[in-house]
């Protein structure tokens, strides 16, 4: 039996600039089992929100997905007709785009874009208001919220209303994009833990993405740590927590301030975020990495594995542990 | 050692418009008494709209409050105003959450630190204090960095580049409001860290405001626990981490990311 519930293989995008094409997503390959919810993190400008459109193909111009497949339901998404795709988004899966919970229409009622929603797949709002509610009863969210503008509900319920869309088909793949940033903690919690609940209650395949590696801990099965728009490392959620074998990581997960737990003067990355050049040669984290000899600026290391299913993209590992 | 800043039942009404005709209030400060020592730093945490900005935008005079007094030194400023407001102003300075909106893009790092310098009429070697206080919050060599712009370094630089400009003034009070939720986790600690140097090595007293009880943990010595505008729970960081006694308390430690945690 297929357990890949999508699988994207060689996957190159990037954005035309004045005069060039900048690649921010390389060579990307990664398969998301059915039923699990895989985490991916990277900081800001690593690429993560680029990767997301691209898995939904949504990717907008001056972006554009250069080359790749993504295999969904044995078909490659990105050759598909565009009808074909209308037909199998929010129906087969979704996307939750990050911030989307600012990008309701500010002028219309919630009820209505619920039933924009159903109409663009062929559907009478009228028979479907059932749906409607129970997809609400799943995010917890009170009926009356149909009846009010987006201005008139907090960010979190907007983004409960987000949630519930997406799910209202019974999409068998949800892609969440940072979709708790921004929000009160106790808010954040509370939908962190209802969507855990629906995705096991319906078996449902998430990708969850967040720059908040602390979160992501939290709530996934499998982690993929992105750098530079590539893998670093890659694994089930407790053996990169407890086996961390890409420096990154290792550093991140230290570096996270934790309620009583005393930091002692933790080793720290180096360098400044975003320091990404296409260019060189070497191991893409160079820059940022206390651990790095010379070698590491003169051949890109490839993705390796370090036990089932636990993959590092570091030449020096583990000779690096070894020293912390 | 007497209290930097005190407040004695300090209380705000915000009126909002309700519907077309009614208005309504909103208490967002009830009865506030908080106080801060030199040497120290202390937490305001709370939920979103539990009153925490609006503590600190009265603490800096930038509301005033509705009923209650403040106390700097001993001393009632809480009806001060023309010279003396300016002399208090100078001893308070605010960080916020935001390191790019907090700095001109078009001027150069150096510029934003010597500015303060210029308009206090700082009577010592302005290129001396300028290397001075670039070191301190460790972005050095200050020669690397004078140059550059803001958008030219992290995020994390930036927000130290704000820190120097404060310090430039030599305040006895900094309020740091959120200065770390929009940085990555891998800039945030450099940060925090420079919280507590600067307590350390300049003695002078910090409020940190933040609905992040993991970065509390790490950088301050009490905490004031905000909810509803109300002081639910106040004492010293371990013992209200390792023990809260209020619900709300409780809620927000619960709520407290965590990699270890399973959701
Ligand atoms: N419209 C665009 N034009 C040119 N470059 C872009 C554009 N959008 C994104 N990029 C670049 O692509 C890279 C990846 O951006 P992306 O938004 O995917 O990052 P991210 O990991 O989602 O970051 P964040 O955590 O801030 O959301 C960045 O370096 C960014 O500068
Ligand atoms: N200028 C204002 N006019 C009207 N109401 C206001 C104003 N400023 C704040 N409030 C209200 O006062 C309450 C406290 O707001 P405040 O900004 O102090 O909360 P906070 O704890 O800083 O929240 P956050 O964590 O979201 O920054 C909220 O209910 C808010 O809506
Ligand atoms: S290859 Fe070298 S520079 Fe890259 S992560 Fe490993 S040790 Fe660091
Ligand atoms: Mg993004
Ligand atoms: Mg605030």
């Amino acid at each position: 039996m297929d357990n890949s519930a999508i699988e994207i293989k060689n996957l190159n995008v990037g954005y035309n600039t004045e005069n060039s094409f900048s690649l921010i997503i390389k060579n990307f390959n990664l398969s998301i089992k059915k039923g699990e919810i895989f985490g991916i993190a990277g900081e800001s400008g690593s690429g993560k929100s680029t990767l997301a459109q691209a898995i939904y193909r949504s990717v907008k111009y001056p972006g554009e997905i250069d080359s790749g497949e993504i295999i969904f339901k044995d078909k490659d998404i990105l050759k598909m007709e565009a009808n074909d795709l209308r037909k199998i988004r929010v129906t087969l899966f979704s996307f939750i785009p990050q911030a989307a919970m600012n990008a309701l229409n500010p002028v219309r009622k919630i009820r209505y874009q619920f039933y924009d929603l159903l109409l663009a797949h062929g559907i009478l709002p009228e028979k479907s208001n059932d749906k409607i509610f129970s997809v609400l009863k799943m995010v917890r969210l009170n009926e009356s919220v149909l009846d009010n503008f987006p201005h008139e509900l907090s960010g979190g319920m907007r983004q409960r209303t987000v949630i519930a869309m997406s799910l209202l088909l019974n999409p068998e793949l949800v892609i969440l994009d940072e979709p708790t940033t921004g929000l009160d903690v106790l808010v954040e919690h509370e939908i962190l833990k209802d969507l855990k609940n629906i995705q096991r209650k319906y078996g449902i395949t998430m990708i969850f993405i967040t720059h908040d590696l602390a979160i992501l801990y939290e709530i996934s099965d499998r982690i993929a740590m992105i750098y530079a728009g590539e893998i670093v490392e890659l694994g089930p959620r407790d053996d990169m927590l407890e086996h961390s074998t890409h420096p990154y990581n290792f550093l991140l997960l230290k570096n996270i301030p934790r309620i009583g737990v005393k930091m002692n003067n933790p080793i720290k990355l180096k360098g400044n975020p975003s320091n990404f050049n296409e260019n060189f040669p070497g191991c893409q984290f160079y820059e940022r990495c206390p651990f790095s000899k010379a070698v590491c600026s003169e051949k890109h290391p490839d993705l390796k594995e370090y036990s089932n299913e636990h993959y590092y993209r570091c030449i020096l590992f583990p000779e690096w542990k070894q020293g912390v | 050692m007497n209290e930097l800043i005190r407040t004695e039942n300090l209380t705000k009404e915000f009126e909002t418009r309700t519907g077309f005709t009614g208005i309504s209030k909103i208490k967002a400060l009830d009865n506030v008494n908080i106080s801060l020592f030199p040497n120290e730093i202390v937490g305001i945490v709370g939920a979103s709209g539990s009153g925490k900005s609006t503590l600190a935008k009265i603490l800096v005079f930038l509301y005033k409050s509705t009923s209650g007094k403040i106390y700097f030194k001993d001393e009632d400023i809480t009806k001060i105003h023309g010279k003396s407001l300016k002399k208090y102003r100078k001893e308070i300075q605010m960080i916020f959450q935001d390191p790019y909106a907090s700095l001109d893009p078009y001027h150069s790092i150096e510029w934003h630190i010597k500015r303060p310098l210029l308009t206090s009429h700082y009577s010592g070697n302005i290129d001396d204090r300028i290397d001075e206080l670039m070191n301190m919050v460790k972005l050095t060599p200050p020669e690397y960095y004078k140059n550059k712009f803001p958008h030219q370094v992290s995020g994390g630089q930036r927000q130290r580049v704000y820190i120097a400009r404060v310090l430039a003034l030599n305040p006895q009070i900094l309020i740091a409001d959120e200065p770390v939720s929009m940085l990555d986790v891998s800039l945030r600690i450099d940060v925090l860290d420079l919280l507590s140097k600067i307590k350390n090595e300049l003695g002078i007293g910090i409020i940190y405001i933040t609905h992040d009880l993991n970065t509390v943990s790490m950088v301050t010595d009490r905490i004031y626990v905000l909810h509803n505008g109300e002081v639910v729970e106040d004492g010293y960081t371990n013992t209200i981490l390792t023990s809260p006694h209020d619900g709300y308390t409780k809620a927000l430690i619960e709520a407290a990311s965590d990699p270890y945690k399973r959701i």
